[in-house]
């Protein structure tokens, strides 16, 4: 049992937990208070909690070694004789390890956030309080909102740790340790998350407002402090994907040959390194506020509670690209290989994904239009806000022209592409309207906002990453997956998703408010909180589907062919799944990626001589052998 | 033409008479600034001289271009590599295209990046040497383009017009009551009318697409080989610009038109004051505190915005324009109603276990009406019951005022309405069945402490939502005075 590394890591984080609290407690009777207080007492706990998680796990094992002179073994090369499914519960640094660690985490927290709509979905069916207490429902309201927002963010770094490395032709991540640490920091805050639950919840929704936050239940220190490890992830994983996508490409592949999903991901990490630390701080702050009394955002101590939202809008918004872009590249990625064209104005694609995430940093005060910061600053951030459309819409528009006169097939992932498309667009067109200062006023914190949010996140990120798993899932396991379940799968999520979503827009102008767990039968909501309900669980239902689908092929699923989807990327080069060191010789790239009906083109060519030395990853140019 | 606009030049090639046949030809038209006889050398002269174009000497057919890979890695992207065989006759430029039967004219065209005359596939002399090669025809002619184009396009506008009409036509929006919202209604209808349009666009070309251009079951063939466009880009960016810039700017004029920085003449000042979980209407000029909002018709209303807790938000969904109450800031917000009517104050920012509830009734009334309220708010208050023993009727009166000042009555009703709580008529010497099925008589201390510490007794049938707060709000006295309130409604 204790060889197993997750197991370590629970026992010794327990422990470190307990000599946190215990320490705390001591030094409050020390300077002569009460020794319980529920707030600093399990603040400490719950840091010494996240740091000794890491240590029984191994994170810090290799760096320890070296730092004492020693040599650290080899990490690549576990214990051949131990079994393989260890590694995904161990510290282990290689990033498909990592990446399926990533992206099971991910779907199992997009199950209990996904459940947790569906308990809100019966109780919102009818007007009326069915079953819940308002504080329960909160909570819950709550904890689907950072569930589904942690789950996002995993899934993201699930798909990037798997392809980036593939997809440029490098052996493994930059800093392989760093990016297990990345993984496994999400582990115990996480646990956090959940515990928020069981220490009377909090009723502040994920935003986490104070002065609501500062007054709310014990629950909202631990949701604080595990937003706050996931985001020391997401900063890591965000320093490996740069690193990787800037150094390691494989000679040849220039920034305009890179696959456009590894352009998604560089825009994204960009945000993540630059962004995430604004919600930890804003957090942390509301944090100080519970535990040492700062007045941060308290007007009684001179604090000023708007502050807070502009610091936290300043990470949150561009979060919403963080959980879109690299969906939007995985739509951009897959549409050439099922239109068989190549990608119509990559360079276009490529930049509009930076474009969005520059504009994304001036934005963030679109999501206070209503706190009365003046009609100057509120129409200067409308039209920041607007201009976003311009480089989505040049997306749209190439995707359009891609399929244009192309051979178009409809495999699972190429419909959960085209189902994004259409869900996205929705997503679009719905937000200019909460951009636009004057009809936010009325808009904003309606179901009508609900409805755009979740037509931006399916379609950028749920529908895209769906059809990922379906493409990847012969690359990852060498098997296919079963074709009439994921149709069936397809089918079933997008007409509940539309009867979800269809409701929540149509009640959201009738005037619904966001976040209420009763509403007034006189409004006429019954019946389309009925629809959306019903349109709920199929959703559910058809998440069923998909479990079936990929458990039943993953134990006997038909062995895969080389290459299914006659993809012209990197990674279907080589066998299914990749060796350990992804490629047995080092790839050259001679071409564009998306060269689809070029004739006689190619994207890359394997040992090739004189390659690696001109490989600056691994040799710096200036002072390699010329 | 001068050597500069050809730029700088490396020659590749084992062959002297290679390499001074084409110094020779570019002459003084390039800058040649490195020959050298192998790849090994050409890697150092590349680093050392940046050359912004390189002939190689395709003589040998065992060069692939892959070979000359490693030399573009990384900032070589714009390099210009142009392959040259006499044997053939022919040129390749880097990876893609190439010209068959190239001339003295075709490499200086090549090396200014000019066009010059492309081959189709079908000329290709190397079948068997699955090299980068040239491409196929890009761009039909104008005239197939447009051909192509009339079904979709004829399509789109004919769906267009009824969906941008049923938008601009329909009703989606609670009935409108503020002459603020007339503006926003408008502008709302607007942007569905262009999303609609705009969807309908993308819909019909998506669709299209799906069913003309899928693919034949066996078909293993790819589609033409189309790469883009500069022309669509720079129209698909800068026509969505103009018109989402063309809205906000739009929008930003509806925004200072409803919005006005300075008072208009006569508005009638309110102040907002919002708690856990109810509302409180201040009338400053007249003296007048509420749990209701009467507001005259037709008169413009400056509404003051406070919190005394967490952040609340002001919003009747009928006046359209919502507002942020917000502890240690006030917030102005101004409108105008203009249709007699009930409506309500529903608090639109999440502010805890009770936001759900946290209601205000708002009339809007005639003028004279207005005046009448005013005035029975104002006067003296009404001769408390008598004859109900122990009642002191003064106490009773002030609890009157507290209990509108705190907003108790948002959620217990005097006359025996179910509200969010326990309505208080017959209260008093009542027997409470509890949620834990208990049971206790209302006396003075439970009423007491039902004040202090709400979630003691929770009454059968209602949520524990009320504020735990108003022992730091209510002094002992006021407290009694509310008891003795409580006590009259018999």
């Amino acid at each position: 049992m204790l060889s197993l590394g997750l197991i370590r890591g629970l026992i010794v984080g327990a422990i470190g937990a307990v000599i946190g609290m215990a320490l705390t407690m001591a030094a409050r009777v020390a300077l002569g208070r009460p020794a319980w207080s529920a707030d600093p007492v399990s603040f400490v706990g719950a840091i010494s909690w996240i740091v000794f998680f890491l240590v029984g796990i191994g994170a810090f094992s290799d760096w320890w070694r070296w730092a004492q002179g020693e040599q650290a073994g080899d990490p690549h090369h576990p214990d051949p004789n131990a079994p393989q499914w260890k590694r995904y519960f161990s510290f282990d640094p290689s990033h498909k390890v990592i990446g399926i660690q990533y992206t099971v985490t991910a779907l199992a927290l997009m199950y209990v956030a996904g459940l947790l709509a569906l308990i809100m979905r019966l109780e919102l069916a009818r007007s009326g309080l069915q079953f819940m207490s308002p504080n329960t429902y909160n909570t819950i309201m709550g904890l689907h909102g950072i569930v589904m927002i942690g789950a996002i963010l995993l899934g993201v770094s699930g798909m990037a740790n798997y392809l980036i490395p593939l997809m440029v032709g490098a052996p493994d991540m930059a800093f392989p340790r760093l990016n297990a640490l990345s993984f496994w920091i999400t582990v115990p805050g996480v646990v956090l998350i959940v515990l928020s639950f069981f220490t009377g919840g909090f009723d502040t929704g994920w935003t986490g407002y104070p002065p609501l936050g500062a007054r709310a239940p014990l629950g909202i220190l631990f949701f604080y402090l595990g937003v706050f490890a996931i985001g020391l992830s997401s900063i890591l994983g965000s320093i490996n994907f740069l690193t990787t996508t800037l150094k390691m490409r494989a000679p040849g592949m220039s920034l305009f040959r890179m696959p456009i999903f590894v352009w998604g991901m560089l825009a994204t990490s960009i945000i993540q390194l630059v962004a995430t630390q604004f919600i930890g701080m804003s957090f942390l702050m509301v944090v100080l506020e519970r535990v040492l009394g700062m007045g941060f955002f308290d007007p009684a101590k001179g604090g000023d509670a708007v502050l807070f939202q502009h610091i936290f809008w300043f990470y949150s918004h561009p979060a919403v690209y963080i959980f879109i872009l690299p969906g939007l590249g995985i739509i951009s990625e897959l549409l050439p290989v099922f239109v068989r064209k190549p990608l119509f104005g990559y360079k276009f694609v490529a930049l509009s994904s930076m474009a969005i995430a520059i504009i994304g940093f001036l934005v963030w005060a679109h999501h206070m239009f209503t706190v009365g910061l003046g009609n100057v600053l509120n129409s200067t951030f409308m039209f920041t806000t607007v201009l976003v459309a311009v480089p989505t819409g040049i997306k749209f528009f190439n995707w359009l022209a891609t399929m244009w006169e192309g051979k178009i097939s409809f495999e699972t992932p190429m419909l959960f592409v085209l189902g994004a498309f259409v869900i996205f667009l929705i997503g679009g067109l719905s937000g200019p309207p909460n951009g636009t200062v004057v009809t936010d006023f009325f808009l904003h914190e309606t179901y009508w906002v609900v409805g755009h949010f979740h037509h931006t996140m399916f379609g950028g990120f749920v529908f895209p990453f769906m059809a990922a798993i379906y493409f990847w899932f012969p690359k990852v396991t060498g098997r296919m997956y079963n074709e009439r379940l994921g149709k069936l799968h397809f089918w079933l999520m997008t007409i509940g998703f539309f009867m979800v979503t269809t409701s929540m827009f149509r009640i959201g102008l009738l005037g619904m408010r966001r976040r209420i767990a009763d509403y007034d039968p006189a409004l006429g909501f019954d019946t389309f909180q009925m629809i959306a309900t019903m349109g709920g669980f199929l959703v559910g239902l058809s998440m069923l589907v998909f479990l079936v689908n990929i458990v039943r092929s993953i134990r006997a699923g038909e062995r895969a062919p080389e290459n299914p989807w006659r993809s012209r990327s990197l990674e279907w080069q080589i066998s299914s799944p990749p060796p350990e060191f992804n490629y047995p010789t080092p790839p050259v790239v001679v071409g564009g990626p998306y060269d689809y009906g070029v004739p006689g083109s190619v994207y890359v060519r394997f040992g090739i001589a004189g390659a690696s030395d001109a490989d600056p990853a691994r040799t710096s140019s200036d002072n390699g052998k010329s | 033409m001068p050597w500069s606009e050809l730029g700088r030049v490396l020659i590749v090639s084992p062959h002297p008479l290679f390499r001074e046949g084409i110094v020779r030809l570019l002459g003084d038209q390039a800058e040649v600034v490195g020959v050298v006889a192998s790849l090994a050398e050409a890697r150092s002269a590349i680093r050392k001289h940046r050359p912004q174009a390189i002939i190689v000497d395709h003589e040998n057919v065992e060069l692939e271009e892959a070979d000359l890979a490693p030399l573009l890695w990384p900032e070589l992207e714009s390099v210009r590599i142009i392959y040259v065989t006499l044997a053939g006759n022919e040129m390749i430029i880097h990876d893609r295209q190439r010209v068959v039967a190239a001339t003295e004219k075709d490499l200086l065209d090549a090396l200014k990046g000019a066009s010059y005359k492309r081959q189709s596939p079908k000329e290709s002399l190397r079948e068997a040497h699955p090299r980068p090669a040239q491409r196929a025809p890009e761009i039909p002619e104008r005239g197939g383009i447009m051909r192509k184009l009339t079904v979709p396009l004829l399509i789109t506008v004919v769906l267009s017009v009824p969906v941008a009409l049923w938008f601009w036509r329909t009703d989606l929006t609670p009935e409108l009551a503020a002459r603020e919202g007339q503006p926003i209604d408008f502008l709302l209808r607007l942007e569905f009318a262009i999303a609609g349009v705009i969807f309908v666009l993308c819909m019909v070309f998506f669709f299209y697409s799906l069913v003309v251009f899928r693919r034949a079951p066996g078909d293993l063939e790819d589609g033409p080989p189309v790469h883009g466009s500069t022309p669509l880009e720079v129209a698909w960016t800068v026509i969505p610009a103009i018109i989402v810039i063309g809205l906000a700017s739009y929008a930003a004029g509806i925004l200072w038109d409803i919005m006005p920085t300075t008072g208009y003449k006569d508005e009638l000042v309110v102040d907002v004051t919002g708690f856990q979980w109810g509302w409180r209407f201040e009338y400053p000029d007249l003296g007048i505190t509420s749990s209701e909002l009467v507001l005259p018709v037709n008169r413009p209303v400056l509404f003051r915005l406070y919190s005394v807790d967490v952040i609340h938000s002001f919003w009747i969904p009928e006046l359209r324009i919502k507002m942020d109450n917000i502890p240690g800031i006030e917030n102005h917000l101004r409108l105008t109603p203009t249709k007699v009517g009930e409506y309500k104050v529903r608090c639109a920012e999440l502010c805890g276990t009770a936001h759900a509830y946290m209601l205000a009734p708002v009339k809007v009334v005639e003028q004279s009406a207005f005046e009448e309220w005013v005035k029975s708010q104002t006067a003296a208050a009404p001769a408390p019951p008598t004859g109900a023993a122990g009642v002191d009727a003064q106490a009773a009166e002030r609890g009157r005022a507290l209990a509108q000042q705190f907003g108790c009555l948002g959620c217990h009703s005097t006359d025996g309405t179910k509200l969010v709580g326990p309505t208080w008529k017959g209260l008093f010497g009542s027997t409470r069945t509890f949620q834990d099925g208990s049971t206790r008589v209302a006396d003075e201390e439970y009423i007491r402490e039902s004040i202090l510490n709400p979630s003691a007794y929770v009454v059968e049938g209602f949520p524990d939502v009320m504020p735990k707060n108003f022992k730091d709000q209510l002094s002992e006295d006021q407290i009694r005075d509310l008891v003795e309130f409580i006590k009259t409604l018999q």
